[in-house]
């Protein structure tokens, strides 16, 4: 969750400009077939990408953007990625051109001669973008806040790289999979939810944010979504006063189990709420953090996680 | 000059309590005076109360309001021993390197587990300011123009190495962010337990120096020559106010401004005596910290980092203070 919460200032909608109608792509412009133009809008400014085709050489500088291009088929085109990756297992054993804090060398980016490069918005600095453009190396910035955005990017990969018909498929896979759950627990009542990114303070997740709107996809109700940014802090007595039913904590704040609620030294605090009550606390391992954090092909996995966990009884 | 201060702690005394009681009432859940009361009485008579508003009232505003006065206190004092020490209008109780310490402990606690931040945190500031006293040490006598110096060294080298360790593992040290902007949102009644005890030993050890520290406002070869012991001043009341500090920063991470401000507000209005000071400094303190810390948790955005309140008001009350000198 980490870097989403460090740094996330910009948002990026993504459009494609070429074939595929479906989906609410806009419809293309005239290219020439040895280049293809995308317009996004990046932080509230229009931004125009030309892409020279064929894409052969992809760096990916996040690990949604390489799971989006192995989900799409088009694994094979990317050349070096980051310290951060994980799925699939291919992708941890390329180059890597991030390191755990989180900076990209732009020169070992260059020197993998890449024909286009896929950042995050709001992870990596903009001047290692615009140093990447003055070089005339194109740059597509994605920034997914919901599960219909992770489907518009990935078709626009799909174009850029000729992988249109992956696109299409691992699309409409994950769309069947997200509905299978919507209507397996669509009998059921909705749960109030907290989320804890960090425990002192309070991290959540607000409206805007893409973990609030797997929340809602899986049959929650963000008790924060009310708040007014992204990742706010909730006070201790909101949460009291909301009372959730279910609290999921993320991987590695400390918080190791039920424990720290029921006879932590703030168990006081927390010991009435009726998640601790009825033991609704899921604290997240790694790897379900990381499907909540990289909206990508494997949101589908955080979308059944959570939906197990609030609504057991559909899926018995 | 006395007269006046006696009425002004007085005066103090009353707008502390005002405050506390004020800000019980105020907070993100909107709670009606009427069902506060209702469950304040309820809760004593132990009359089956409104777990929510019980909760809300006991757990979480009342030990963060009154954690809110004592680590106010604490600021003030340590603010006011450090800039009667030093002769320095700008010391602040950071000065010798208390929360650079802490910030690495900090930063280390959050590597190995977030629940051992606080410790860590008062055992580098305690280390910090212990380094900084052995290089100041000459003749067996701590010389402040020395430990001002000794005191930013040491800041500098233990923020290098925090910078360092954040900037390597930004990924696992986000805690340390949080935590480095200062904030009273961990408050429980433990927390209100140690610092009370800090602020019971603390003041009445400056108090017990009062006079040895207004002599020493004319430096120390006068002070010495008027047979003060300037040596154990020193030592002692910088000890003192370094080991309640770190301990206040260890819970609250590192709140500016009052430490700084509190004094010279004290100073203007009841002058430089310090067994006025003593008493008004801390109560000044306390008041700024619980009404910016009340505007830092009401925020309609959520919580803010109570460091901006205390600088937005702190600020503007020196500089008024500042310009009615000037006309004087």
């Amino acid at each position: 969750m980490e870097r989403r919460t460090i740094a996330i200032i910009v948002t990026v909608v993504v459009i494609a400009v070429i074939s595929s109608v479906a989906f609410g792509i806009r419809t293309p412009q005239p290219t020439s077939p040895d280049k293809i133009t995308v317009t996004y809008d990046l932080d509230g400014q229009n931004v125009s990408v030309t892409i020279p085709l064929p894409v052969k050489r992809v760096v990916s500088m996040d690990p949604s953007n390489t799971q989006m291009m192995f989900a799409i088929g088009a694994g094979n085109l990317v050349v070096a990625d980051t310290s951060y990756d994980w799925w699939p297992e291919n992708a941890t054993k390329l180059p890597k051109v991030e390191m755990d804090n989180g900076t990209a060398s732009v020169e070992e980016v260059v020197a993998m001669n890449p024909d286009l490069v896929l950042a995050y918005g709001g992870i990596q600095p903009p001047q290692i973008i615009d140093q990447l453009e003055n070089l005339s190396i194109p740059v597509l910035v994605f920034q997914p806040q919901n599960i219909q955005q992770i489907y518009q990017d990935m078709l626009v990969l799909g174009n850029v790289t000729g992988h249109q018909k992956g696109a299409v498929n691992e699309v409409n896979s994950m769309k069947q999979k997200i509905e299978g759950v919507e209507q397996k627990i669509a009998p059921y009542p909705k749960v109030s939810v907290l989320y804890m990114l960090w425990p002192n303070p309070i991290y959540t997740v607000g409206p805007g944010s893409f973990i609030n709107n797997i929340l809602q996809v899986a049959g929650g109700i963000n008790i924060a979504q009310n708040l007014s940014s992204p990742y706010p802090i909730i006070s201790m007595e909101q949460i009291i006063y909301d009372n959730p039913q279910a609290i999921i904590v993320d991987n590695g704040t400390g918080i190791n189990n039920i424990s720290y609620f029921e006879s932590g030294s703030q168990a006081a605090l927390w010991a009435n709420i009726t998640a601790v009550k009825t033991g609704m606390v899921m604290v997240f391992n790694v790897t379900e953090s990381n499907w909540m954090d990289e909206p990508g092909p494997l949101t589908v996995y955080a979308v059944i996680t959570v939906a197990e966990f609030l609504h057991p009884q559909a899926f018995q | 000059m006395k007269s006046r201060g006696y009425i002004f702690t007085f005066f103090l005394v009353l707008l502390t309590f005002a405050n506390t009681v004020i800000s019980l009432y105020i907070g993100p859940v909107h709670i009606p005076i009427p069902v506060i009361l209702e469950n304040i009485y309820r809760t004593l008579i132990r009359a089956d109360p409104n777990w929510t508003v019980s909760t809300i009232i006991f757990y979480v505003r009342m030990p963060r309001i009154i954690l809110a006065v004592l680590i106010g206190m604490i600021l003030a004092i340590s603010g006011l021993v450090t800039q009667t020490i030093f002769r320095n209008p700008l010391g602040d109780p950071y000065l010798t390197g208390v929360s650079s310490g802490a910030a690495l402990g900090a930063a280390i606690g959050f590597l190995i587990s977030p629940f051992l931040v606080p410790f860590l945190a008062f055992f580098f500031a305690m280390l910090a300011v212990g380094i900084s006293f052995l290089i100041s040490r000459s003749g067996g006598e701590i010389r402040a123009e020395i430990l001002i110096l000794a005191g930013i060294s040491v800041s500098f080298l233990f923020s290098a190495v925090a910078s360092y360790l954040i900037y390597l593992k930004e990924y696992n040290l986000r805690g340390v962010l949080f935590w480095l902007l200062g904030g009273l949102y961990g408050a429980t009644w433990s927390e209100v337990y140690y610092i009370f005890i800090a602020v019971l030993i603390a003041i009445p050890v400056i108090l017990a120096f009062r006079k040895e520290l207004d002599i020493m406002l004319m430096g120390d070869e006068q002070a010495k020559s008027l047979g003060v012991d300037t040596g154990k001043v020193k030592t002692v009341t910088l000890l003192v106010t370094s080991l309640v500090t770190s301990l206040a920063v260890s819970f609250v991470g590192i709140i500016g401004f009052i430490g700084l401000v509190s004094p010279h507000i004290g100073r203007k209005i009841v002058g430089e005596s310090h067994a006025m000071l003593a008493i008004v400094a801390p109560l000044i303190g306390a008041n700024l910290l619980l009404v910016s810390d009340t505007i830092a948790r009401s925020t309609p955005q959520g919580e803010i980092p109570v460091g901006i309140i205390t600088a937005f008001i702190g600020s503007p009350v020196l500089i008024y203070l500042l310009f009615r000198r000037r006309r004087m």
